[in-house]
């Protein structure tokens, strides 16, 4: 029984143990830790590992060497070509995937494999991606030029100048990855409620003031997850300007692989390594500075 | 005797949120206590607490005289029963009613009489190989009570369990739930912000307010001697009137129901009138602009001045707390 | 009258858009098929390949097929990403749990590490990672190109299993406990059969970034014998035979599109929408 009010401060329980009192948060947190293992074994451990041979070469161990030579050999362009691919990239496969997730909003004849078809480049290798875009825009012939051959028009060189390289790059990147903004997308349609739309037709809304006023502020979580996903990834682009454009636009990926396998230029590697860490760190910080005041 | 569940001096908080602030608790075995209080203010925390699914800050909580404070929930032999039912919808409702069995290591042989007789107790025999979701709500609640029921726990735990269920099915689950408790003679302990439940239901009632029990005791001693302002205001279909004495900080507190109308020192104007069935329920305003429920078996007039007396009345102090040897037919001199 | 006309130019902007998107989608995945169906002077070797293919041969598979290397890339490939998919279930579900039952803030938080190991580029991972593979003997084993390639994979398959998790109610598991199971039993019996779907998701996501990733097993596996992803590239970049790289792609696309069929059956984009939010 309480004792009479006022009384009842006079015995307080023991206090219980620090386990005893956040078993219900240590518990789950267990479960996360092999996976923290895990990522800092083999993700955070060679970040660093990266960042610590890229001061190194075999004789030195401390020296800025290898940045220097870099610079030597193009850095600031690779740099360049490595942002404008990502930021294409990231608003081509962000505008088409938004197109889509809207048309499959709709109901049309033949939707269901309309909504399959679109998924498809998901299921196709990059590489093969690549060597596929590789056909269609060569520098000569080409299945595109075959297309422009039908209405009569001129041959055109897809590689060069390099702004057109990169435009094919963009091209080829986005056709095979704006899928996953489609799922995320038509994910965040699904979750906005009919009424909505309804009561903004009753109130006179068209379907542009509808799209911008009920359906944008509404997907905004799921635009926010699907640039964030996809354009950590388009700072790795590497296969499909690799093997598409040799000799072409050199990204930062495709540096550090050059060098890498040219055993002479280990170090010179890394640093480029460390330089595309950084980059993508600048942009992870962003990220969550922004998730951050989201919350 | 042993009391079924103690808590000895338990707090419990999130963050700024309190959710028992050193409380002690004392229910017998066989006992149906009712812990009722306003929504939103961590009842269902409070019970899962028992139940183990939330730790406690600080204080001890004995299940049958052991020290169940340390215990994971499934070693306390307990049997809950939450708002959703929670029945697993995967599992036909054979297998919800067997699973807690199962995890008891019994073999196929000794499950099957115990679900069916469950099943019976709750005549639910003939959905047993039915899904949860191919069954009705009030269906589900009984599904859920039989997987309670199933197994011999020391205390049955229930989360606002009719809340879900029509008005009118619910009158009938209530009846049903308080004769199994009877004929189980088990302890339950059971959440709600419902007061009719709390009074035809419990043994006890238990009336949790920011943590703390205002006021424990029968539910009739609850809402005729309130300890509290806060407590006469809660319970009861219409608040306690409260009026301030006329002099001293003091105020006096008087039900509806002891309020003689017609002649008498107290006045009040009527702002709102209700018909309900055979009585006219009244909202007024007294002269210092307090609240006064009354009812009558005539429709006044909105503005009318209605003159009333007092059979009997409590006492409240400046705090809010009851003034013993308040609660006497005597009317303060007015 | 007029509102009539406006539904039907409004229709015909959509099956426009529609016919438009299908053909940009479609028309490489047709590339793919003539390039390994059809003779190599009407496709790779000719200077304005035909679009609709004057004959259709066998050859080039066949070759592919019976070429030395691509027995050995298949199986290395297969043996690779069921790893891979293993592993991400093995410590994806777990980790999943974890996350959906951890206060908002840490759970926040953990979410961000694994969502940062997820933008990390995989070439800056793998360079470094050679040499403790060395050391330990591990270098150019399946274990090691699976170990990295989970990197892609793990972040990805728990945000969806954390989105699964969260969508059941809490109450379920509690039950579970109360009901005199322990938190292992409570998983293992009641929440994992809830959220199979969602498992079988997770599984194909990660068996499909296996096949498909080539940077790690490139730079992570010893090429004796390629992943099939490797192999490719190394058929491409001038290390190997053009002409069946063309093969291996349509072999290497076949399963991943069947696969992708079926991911869309169990994918829900909101669980995993859901699971990055945390």
């Amino acid at each position: 029984m309480t004792g009479p009010p006022g009384t009842l401060a006079a015995r307080a329980g023991a206090p219980r143990s620090f386990w005893s009192r956040h078993r219900e948060t240590i518990v789950p947190f267990l479960f996360v830790v092999p996976a923290l293992i895990y990522v800092g074994a083999f993700a955070f451990y060679p970040a660093y590992d990266a960042i610590a041979l890229s001061f190194r070469t075999p004789i030195l161990s401390f020296t800025t060497y290898n940045y220097q030579s870099l610079v030597g050999e193009g850095l600031y362009s690779w740099v360049e070509a490595t942002l404008i691919v990502t930021a294409g990239a990231l608003a081509l496969q962000f505008g088409l995937g938004l197109g889509i997730a809207t048309l499959l909003t709709q109901t049309f004849r033949g939707k269901a494999v309309y909504g399959a078809l679109m998924i498809l480049p998901i299921g196709i290798a990059t590489v093969v991606g690549a060597y596929t875009f590789s056909q269609i825009l060569p520098p000569q012939g080409g299945y595109a030029n075959s297309i422009l051959a039908l209405f009569g028009a001129a041959p055109v060189d897809w590689t060069s100048p390099n702004s057109m390289a990169i435009l094919s790059v963009i091209l080829a990147d986005s056709w095979k990855n704006f899928a996953l903004v489609v799922i995320i997308l038509v994910a965040g349609y699904a979750s906005i409620p009919r009424t909505l739309y309804l009561a903004a037709a009753i109130d006179g809304a068209g379907p542009i003031r509808r799209f911008l006023y009920v359906t944008l502020p509404n997907l905004r979580g799921y635009i926010v997850i699907a640039l964030l996903i996809r354009g950590a990834q388009e700072f790795n682009i590497f296969q499909v300007a690799y093997v598409m454009i040799p000799g072409g636009p050199t990204l930062l990926t495709v540096a550090v692989y050059s060098n890498w396998e040219d055993v002479s230029t280990f170090y010179q590697a890394t640093a480029a390594a460390a330089i595309l860490l950084g980059i993508i760190s600048i942009f992870i910080v962003a990220v969550i500075l922004i998730g951050g005041r989201r919350r | 005797m042993t009391a079924q569940l103690e808590l000895d001096h338990v707090s419990k908080h999130f963050g700024d949120r309190v959710i028992a602030e050193d409380v002690s608790l004392a229910v017998d075995p066989g006992e149906f206590f009712v812990i009722l209080g306003p929504s939103g203010e961590g009842k269902s925390t409070f019970l899962r607490m028992i139940a183990g699914i939330e730790t406690v800050d600080s204080g001890e909580i004995r299940i049958a005289g052991t020290d169940v404070t340390e215990l994971p929930p499934n070693k306390r032999r307990i049997a809950m029963v939450f708002q959703n039912y929670a029945l697993y919808p995967n599992m036909s409702v054979y297998k919800n009613i067997a699973f807690p069995l199962k995890m008891q290591f019994f073999s196929r042989d000794e499950i099957e009489p115990k679900v069916r007789d469950a099943a019976r107790t709750l005549g639910i025999t003939e959905i047993l190989d039915r899904r949860p979701n191919q069954i009705s709500g009030g269906q589900q609640q009984r599904v859920a009570l039989a997987r309670a029921i199933v197994r011999s726990p020391s205390l049955f735990l229930l989360d606002e369990p009719l809340s879900n269920l029509d008005a009118r099915v619910r009158f009938s689950a209530r009846a049903e739930l308080k004769k199994i408790q009877r004929d189980l003679g088990q302890t339950f302990i059971y959440v709600t912000h419902d007061q009719k439940e709390a009074e035809s239901l419990s043994d006890r009632t238990g009336v949790l307010h920011l943590g703390r029990f205002e006021q424990i005791g029968p539910f009739h001693d609850i809402y005729e001697t309130p300890t509290s302002h806060w407590v006469g205001d809660f319970v009861g279909d219409f608040p306690m009137n409260f009026l301030p004495e006329p002099s001293g900080p003091n105020e006096i507190g008087f039900r509806t129901e002891w309020i003689d109308i017609g002649s008498g020192p107290y006045s009040a104007v009527v702002e709102v009138a209700e018909r309900q069935g055979d009585l006219v329920s009244l909202l007024c305003r007294a002269p210092g602009g307090q609240r006064v429920f009354l009812t009558t078996l005539q429709m006044p007039t909105i503005g009318e001045t209605i003159h009333f007396g007092l059979r009997q009345s409590l006492r409240f102090d400046a705090k809010g707390q009851r003034i013993e040897g308040g609660t006497t037919g005597a009317l303060p001199a007015h | 009258m007029t509102k009539r006309r406006k539904i039907t130019a409004s229709r015909v902007g959509l099956y426009l858009a529609v016919i438009v998107t299908s053909v940009f989608v479609a028309f490489p995945i047709y590339i793919i098929f003539l390039l390994a169906l059809v003779p190599t002077k009407y496709t790779i070797y000719s200077a304005r390949p035909p679009l609709i293919p004057p004959t259709i041969s066998f050859v080039e598979l066949q070759a592919a097929i019976s070429s030395p290397g691509f027995a050995g890339a298949v199986s290395l490939s297969l043996e690779v990403a069921f790893m891979v998919g293993g592993l991400a279930l093995a410590i994806g579900i777990p980790t999943a749990y974890g996350l959906s039952r951890l206060g908002s803030r840490l759970a926040y938080g953990l979410t961000t590490v694994l969502f940062v190991v997820n933008m990390m580029p995989s070439i800056t991972i793998a360079i470094p990672l050679t040499v403790p593979f060395i050391k330990y003997g591990l270098y150019g084993s399946p274990i090691s190109i699976a170990l990295a390639q989970e990197l892609l994979a793990l972040p990805i398959t728990t945000f969806l299993l954390v989105g699964a998790f969260q969508s059941l109610p809490r109450e379920i598991e509690q039950q579970a406990r109360v009901d005199g199971a322990n938190r292992a039993t409570a998983i293992y019996r009641i929440l994992v059969p809830l959220i199979a779907p969602a498992i079988v998701a997770s599984f194909l996501l990660a068996w499909m970034l296996s096949w498909d990733e080539s940077t790690f097993a490139l730079i992570l596996g010893n090429l004796n014998p390629p992943t099939l992803p490797v192999l490719i590239f190394l058929s491409v970049t001038g290390r190997g035979n053009p002409t069946l790289a063309v093969a291996f792609s349509l072999i290497a696309t076949i399963p991943v599109v069947i696969l992708t069929v079926l991911l869309q059956k169990y994918l829900r984009g909101e669980d995993l929408a859901s699971g990055i939010r945390g």
